[in-house]
């Protein structure tokens, strides 16, 4: 199963993907981080707060997009979803598949490890004593999925625990599903 | 409005402050070791080899129109945080010199705050005296700005490397030249095509037109072409901040206006006046 | 084998998109605006429903069949009239792609022209900046697009 994802992922961008180049993402990325931390004062809580809603916002309308180049069904359960994350929805957006890995007990909470992160090669963080604690340089990956996750009625807690911009030895993303919106599945799909 | 040279990231690729394109030590590359052999960028499509050569990484250009997108919304946000921010001062000194206005501001604020947060709303655009505010447009200018300072080195380091190009003249003199170079090489891999003229009255002024813009493809505002015309203003300010920013790096100074020609979308128009007169200059793109 | 019209719902089954097509010999009347509302959200109503008695073992041959992967697997699929049919379709999240066609359009069909809908969807709907979620689709050029998708269509 895991075998064939990685296949579609890796088909999808082969054939279905318009690219750009990464440096020029990571650098329009870098700029709108630096222009924001200076708006807001190098209030980095505001700031991943920025970041996490322009992800969010962006999640939300991607997963369409998602499902219409996958051609993808619902996920019959969390780990599913887990390997279409990372083999799938990383793969044709930003070319990368993160590592699965630290599956809680109750196969509801996930880690993504980002071995390579588009979005920040070759950035340093600020050195002004504040920044290496409190800034999630890439908190819009967070965002994003969490928006993503969302429109699927997967409620779900996205956050970074790691990040080798802060010199931690990973970059971690957190996937914890906290319920499924079963209010909101569409009628025709229990 | 504060300047690039106070840029707060230290980021490696970040030229503080701005420098010339033919610096010998070109900021904007990572020191990375193994940069013999730069493929080329296009196409290369197996990502489970590790790529660590330059120039080789691609996304898919949704992320990018997306993320770029996202900054008008971003930008009137942090615009209603900074205005909020002062309000707040400015009542807590009104009612410190008058002793009146109790709480209303805060209120309002609330109201506010709750908005913020609704799925797939696009409240940004409500209010047009913030969406279409100078200090938003000047901050959006920004944001290309930034990328423009930063990314010519990297395009001309990217093409010279590239035994299939041809190679930049790394001096890019001419100001025509330079024109050319935004035209044919930033445009071709910011959107994925040149643009489709450029013209010039050889004294300074340039005007390149991009018939089909790529991010405006899909705009459209239900109350119709009108409003549609407005409100992609913003958006226009970024590549208007992005020529300027290339510019800059090279050092020419410039005022950058954009329009969409003739009032249909997407063809888009740059004008561009620079400080520089370029007289006897006849041959054109 | 023509479209009549096409009518595009929200997960909560207001009516986002409705246009009737031009097209020789339509069985179909023209309705009132009030109509169109009134025929999305029971159709909506309906396709729930006939979810709910869906047991959901049997959800799972649908696998097997010509749909489109991407949709979901329950729900109401087709109602036939002896004029035209009714093709509903749902995506994952919960946007409803309802067809009306002549009576002999196929599936297989149906389900082409339905990923090209969807696409159109995400290209010229929600890329728009200015478009809002689960607000009613007015945009020029969603129409301009899906209308050529459904001219190649009715040739």
């Amino acid at each position: 199963m895991s075998k064939q994802i990685k296949q579609l992922g890796d088909d999808i961008w082969k054939t279905k993907v318009e690219k750009v180049n990464s440096e020029l993402f990571t650098l329009t990325y870098g700029s709108i981080v630096s222009q924001l931390c200076k708006d807001l004062n190098f209030n980095y809580e505001a700031v991943n707060n920025q970041l996490f809603k322009m992800g969010y916002n962006i999640g939300i309308r991607l997963i369409d997009e998602f499902l219409q180049k996958t051609q993808l069904s619902r996920c019959t359960n969390f780990r599913e979803t887990a390997e279409i994350v990372s083999k799938i929805g990383f793969k044709i957006f930003l070319n990368i598949t993160p590592i699965i890995t630290n599956w809680s007990a109750d196969s509801k909470t996930f880690s993504l490890i980002l071995n390579d992160n588009p979005l920040a090669d070759f950035v340093e963080l600020p050195d002004d004593g504040k920044a290496l604690k409190e800034l999630w340089y890439s908190n819009i990956l967070c965002g994003v999925l969490k928006g993503a996750l969302e429109m699927v009625q997967l409620d779900c807690e996205v956050v970074f625990l790691n990040d080798v911009l802060r010199g931690d030895e990973s970059t971690e993303i957190r996937v914890k599903l906290i319920q499924i919106l079963k209010d909101e599945v569409p009628a025709g799909d229990e | 409005m504060s300047t690039s040279a106070t840029s707060p990231m230290a980021n490696k690729n970040a030229p503080l402050p701005p420098s010339p394109a033919h610096s010998s030590q070109t900021p904007v590359l990572p020191q990375s070791p193994q940069v013999q052999q730069p493929q080329r960028h296009i196409q290369h499509d197996d990502a489970t080899v590790p790529t660590q050569e330059l120039f080789t990484k691609e996304v898919n250009a949704i992320a990018l129109d997306y993320l770029i997108n996202e900054c008008i919304p971003l930008s009137v946000r942090v615009e209603e945080m900074l205005l909020e921010g002062q309000s707040e001062i400015s009542a807590a000194i009104s009612e410190l010199k008058l002793e009146t206005a109790e709480g209303e501001e805060g209120i309002d604020n609330e109201t506010q705050r709750k908005d913020k947060f609704e799925p797939g709303t696009v409240t940004f655009l409500n209010d047009e005296s913030k969406f279409l505010h100078l200090n938003n447009l000047y901050r959006i200018e920004n944001y290309g700005y930034e990328i423009g300072l930063k990314i010519t080195d990297c395009l001309i380091y990217m093409k010279n490397s590239n035994p299939n190009e041809a190679t930049v003249n790394m001096r890019l003199v001419e100001v025509l030249e330079i024109m050319k170079f935004i035209c044919r090489d930033v445009w071709k891999i910011i959107y994925l095509k040149q643009m489709d003229n450029l013209r010039t009255n050889h004294i300074g002024t340039f005007v390149l037109i991009d018939n089909n813009f790529r991010p405006l493809t899909n705009f459209y505002s239900s109350l119709g072409e009108e409003d549609t015309l407005r409100k992609v203003q913003p958006y226009l300010q970024f590549p208007c901040g992005l020529i300027k920013g290339i510019l800059t790096s090279l050092g020419i100074e410039s005022i950058v206006k954009a329009e969409v020609m003739n009032g249909k979308l997407p063809s888009v128009s740059f004008n561009v006046q620079t400080n520089f007169n370029n007289g006897g200059m006849s041959k054109m793109m | 084998m023509p479209i009549f019209s096409i009518y595009i719902t929200s997960k909560s089954g207001s009516l986002l998109y409705q246009k009737d097509f031009k097209v020789l010999n339509n069985p179909i009347t023209k309705q009132n605006s009030n109509d169109y509302l009134v025929i999305a959200s029971t159709l909506h109503g309906v396709h729930a429903i006939s979810a709910k008695l869906t047991p959901a073992a049997s959800a799972k041959n649908y696998l097997s069949s010509k749909l489109p992967t991407n949709s979901n697997k329950t729900g109401l699929r087709m109602i036939t009239t002896s004029q035209f049919k009714i093709y509903m379709n749902q995506t994952v999240t919960g946007l409803e792609i309802i067809l009306f066609t002549s009576p002999d359009m196929g599936q297989t069909k149906i389900s082409g022209i339905y990923d090209k809908i969807y696409q159109l969807y995400c290209d010229y709907v929600l890329k728009n900046p200015f478009y809002q979620l689960e607000m009613p689709i007015r945009c020029k050029l969603f129409d301009d697009k899906l209308l050529s998708v459904v001219t190649t269509t009715n040739v």
